[in-house]
């Protein structure tokens, strides 16, 4: 399991003047489920797209399974399996009459395909949907039907590019299920995702893409602790009040010299306060140390907070703690 | 080569799978044509439809001899399978028949008419003229102008001849044969004997009806010959829009890049692109000449003929649809112009009208539609002619998909960037 599959050197992308990617480079290890965690727009998609062999390097390169990025894009495309952020199927065609194409493109023929298909359909949990026409399927139910496309040909390594989204939660279990079933039965997964809750329940190790960069790689252990002890105050706010806080957040003048907001400034033990939705989260040093005084402070400034979470440190922290922002931001 | 048709055939079944393209590709031509059949009588019994009687009214206010030559011209034998004459008494009732759309025309001969062609016997002199009057439904043009130009004729020799009695009049009296005072009897006897009974069938024989089968075999025409194909024919570009536009929307769906990501070259899946435009075009036209075959009893000619001026049209019809895909800028676009191309080619190529005797320029810009040359081909070989009659139109189906092929991946080519990857 210590043999890197996937080994990236300083991989680059420019789209003109814009540079999606800046020099990223990390492994991913023979059998583990590698997480690229990000918000929109990070350039985990992108860097997926250059070990895809959709999109050339604008400097470089990469080994997957033995095969150079750029050189050998045939021997890439054969060692890895896709599973795109887009329903990639055709709607008018039944589930087993895509991924009898799809399994042709790989070249699997006959019985074999036949059989293949089947596997797949089993594994995915639609077999007896096969004859039905894809669009007659539920969102939940085309992500799966995109994954097995991608595992018709027994690839060593599968990409994932956000399969959860827009789907429901009966589905997303489903599938955060069959990711863990994948790893376990040897398959090695490079899996993007902006949810920090996936990439927790998921990864042995993860990369936390931000703007381009790789700001920080490792196990969740390793990665909590450049947050060292520090813990979350999550505070959940009524409906009007995040509004205020939400004018506030993007209202400069107010924000703190480290981008952070200035609402909790002064009070001890708070390192860092962001906004995430109706929420605001409070990195601090000791979560019963800073408690009544956060609390305070949010009552004093009229902000009505209908709960407070006490969180370990989490991905969420370490990416705030690292940017400033939320992931979700 | 697996690859390439492993995606042509799956954009045949995408497109095939579509019950509503499918009933606007092949429901829609063999329904048009059908109709087309119906309102020029192709299905009237036989296989050649007759043309049928131009119907008109006729209405002597005249009586004289010269009148009642026009009327026996217009119901004599010669005429009686292009005319259907009925005689009325009422100009004004004749009018209205032509009006109501009953006939096409009315030949109106008003009192005086004979006359009008014989000299006074007093002074020799002819009275002013007294013309027939042909009154034309609008409605009817071809009806009309046949009624008008046997009016005409009949006119013109009449003319003819009262300037040959007058010739002839005039030679006798420079030659002293005849007095002057024994010309106007002698010019109403030459009139008379020229315009008697027996004479009527010299005056109309300058008119008479000939039948000829234009082609090499004298097989009867039948017009679903020729609209059975235009029909097919149009449609043929609105299916190859359909495929050309799977060019975009695939890239737009993710299926381009999940293709790009197996191990396929992008040429592989362009050309299985390309294959799967042509393909959906000559499986549509094979199954219209299937269908009109079965249900209209079509003869659509020698088969290895059709079959090859299937592929040339197919072809050609995938050029113009690569064309389209490669200048557009979303799949929106590429159906748009696909269907300003569709009703232009159909126009301009002849699917609706035959374009027999279209001005030069419209028929040297037909030319560029794959519809004229696929159309030239279809129907020479239902009129019977032999395979050689397709050589021409499918050399220039077959140049005109080389040249198109060639621009578009030119085009492709400068933006395969945008368009093959991510």
């Amino acid at each position: 399991m210590n043999t890197p599959i996937v080994t990236a050197r300083n991989l680059r992308k420019t789209f003109g003047d814009f540079e999606a990617v800046k020099g990223i480079s990390f492994s991913v290890l023979r059998g583990e489920i590698f997480s690229l965690l990000g918000p929109n727009g990070a350039g985990k998609t992108t860097t997926i797209n250059m070990l895809s062999c959709l999109l050339e390097p604008t400097a470089g390169t990469a080994e997957i399974a033995g095969h150079a990025i750029p050189g050998d894009t045939l021997g890439v495309r054969r060692a890895i399996g896709v599973v795109p952020q887009e329903i990639a199927l055709y709607d008018a065609l039944t589930a087993r009459q895509n991924l009898e194409f799809w399994g042709r493109l790989y070249d699997m023929r006959g019985q074999a395909l036949a059989r293949r298909v089947d596997e797949v359909l089993e594994q995915v949990g639609l077999l007896d949907r096969a004859q039905d026409k894809v669009k007659t399927f539920s969102g939940g139910m085309k992500r799966r039907i995109n994954i097995a496309a991608g595992l018709l040909h027994k690839p060593q390594l599968l990409f994932m590019d956000e399969p959860t989204v827009g789907i429901d939660p009966q589905s997303r279990r489903r599938i955060l299920d069959m990711v863990k079933e994948l790893r376990d039965g040897g398959m090695t997964v490079l899996y993007t995702t902006h949810y920090m809750e996936e990439a927790e329940e998921l990864s042995d190790r993860v990369g936390i893409i931000d703007q381009g960069q790789l700001i920080a790689l490792g196990t969740q252990a390793e990665l909590t602790r450049v947050v060292g002890e520090q813990e979350t105050l999550r505070l959940h706010l009524a409906e009007e009040a995040a509004a205020e806080v939400a004018a506030v957040g993007g209202d400069r003048a107010a924000a703190s010299p480290d981008g952070g907001l200035s609402l909790f400034n002064g009070l001890p033990g708070v390192l860092r306060v962001s906004t995430v939705d109706h929420q605001i989260v409070v990195n601090v040093a000791d979560a019963g140390a800073a408690l009544p005084g956060v609390v305070g402070r949010a009552n004093t400034l009229g902000l009505h907070v209908r709960s407070v979470d006490i969180e370990e440190p989490n991905l969420e922290a370490v990416f705030l703690h690292l940017t400033g922002r939320g992931l979700r931001n | 080569m697996n690859k390439v048709l492993t995606i042509m055939w799956k954009d045949a079944r995408v497109l095939f799978g579509d019950w509503a393209a499918v009933a606007l590709i092949i429901a829609g031509p063999l329904v048009l044509a059908l109709g087309m059949g119906l309102v020029t009588g192709a299905f009237s019994g036989g296989d050649a439809p007759a043309i049928g009687r131009i119907p008109v009214v006729l209405v002597d206010e005249d009586g004289g001899q010269l009148a009642a030559a026009l009327a026996g011209l217009l119901t004599g034998n010669d005429l009686s399978d292009l005319l259907a004459v009925e005689a009325l008494t009422d100009p004004d009732a004749a009018r209205a028949r032509v009006a109501a759309g009953d006939a096409s025309a009315a030949v109106l001969i008003p009192a005086g008419f004979s006359d009008s062609f014989m000299p006074d016997m007093a002074t020799g002199e002819l009275p002013a003229p007294v013309a027939a009057v042909v009154v034309g439904d609008p409605g009817a043009p071809v009806g009309a102008a046949v009624v008008r130009s046997v009016v005409d004729a009949f006119a013109a020799r009449a003319d003819t001849a009262v300037a040959g009695v007058r010739a002839g009049l005039t030679q006798l009296a420079s030659s002293g044969a005849a007095s002057p005072a024994e010309l106007p009897a002698l010019g109403q006897r030459l009139g008379e004997a020229l315009f008697a009974d027996g004479a009527v069938a010299a005056t109309a024989s300058v008119i008479r009806v000939e039948t000829r089968n234009v082609t090499a075999t004298g097989q009867p025409f039948n017009p679903l010959a020729y609209f059975a194909p235009g029909m097919a024919l149009l449609f043929l570009m609105y299916a190859v829009t359909l495929g050309a536009r799977t060019l975009l929307s695939e890239r737009r769906e993710g299926t381009l890049a999940r293709m790009l990501a197996a191990p396929v070259s992008s040429a592989q899946v362009l050309g299985g692109k390309v294959g799967g435009i042509f393909l959906g075009g000559f499986i549509q036209l094979a199954a219209l000449i299937l269908l009109t075959t079965l249900l209209f009893r079509l003869n659509w000619g020698n088969p290895l003929s059709v079959a090859l001026l299937v592929v040339a049209a197919a072809l050609a019809a995938t050029g113009w649809g690569l064309l389209i895909a490669a200048v557009a800028a979303n799949s929106g676009q590429i159906t748009n112009m696909g269907m300003a191309l569709t009703l232009l080619f159909g126009i301009l190529g002849g699917s609706f009208v035959p374009l027999n005797d279209a001005w030069p320029a419209l028929d040297w810009l037909s030319r560029i539609t794959p519809n004229r040359w696929a159309l030239d081909g279809f129907t020479a070989l239902a009129a019977g002619d032999g395979g050689a009659a397709v050589l021409v139109p499918v050399a220039a189906l077959l140049v005109m998909a080389v040249v198109l092929f060639a621009a578009a991946a030119l085009l492709f080519r400068r933006r395969q960037g945008a368009l093959l990857t991510a």
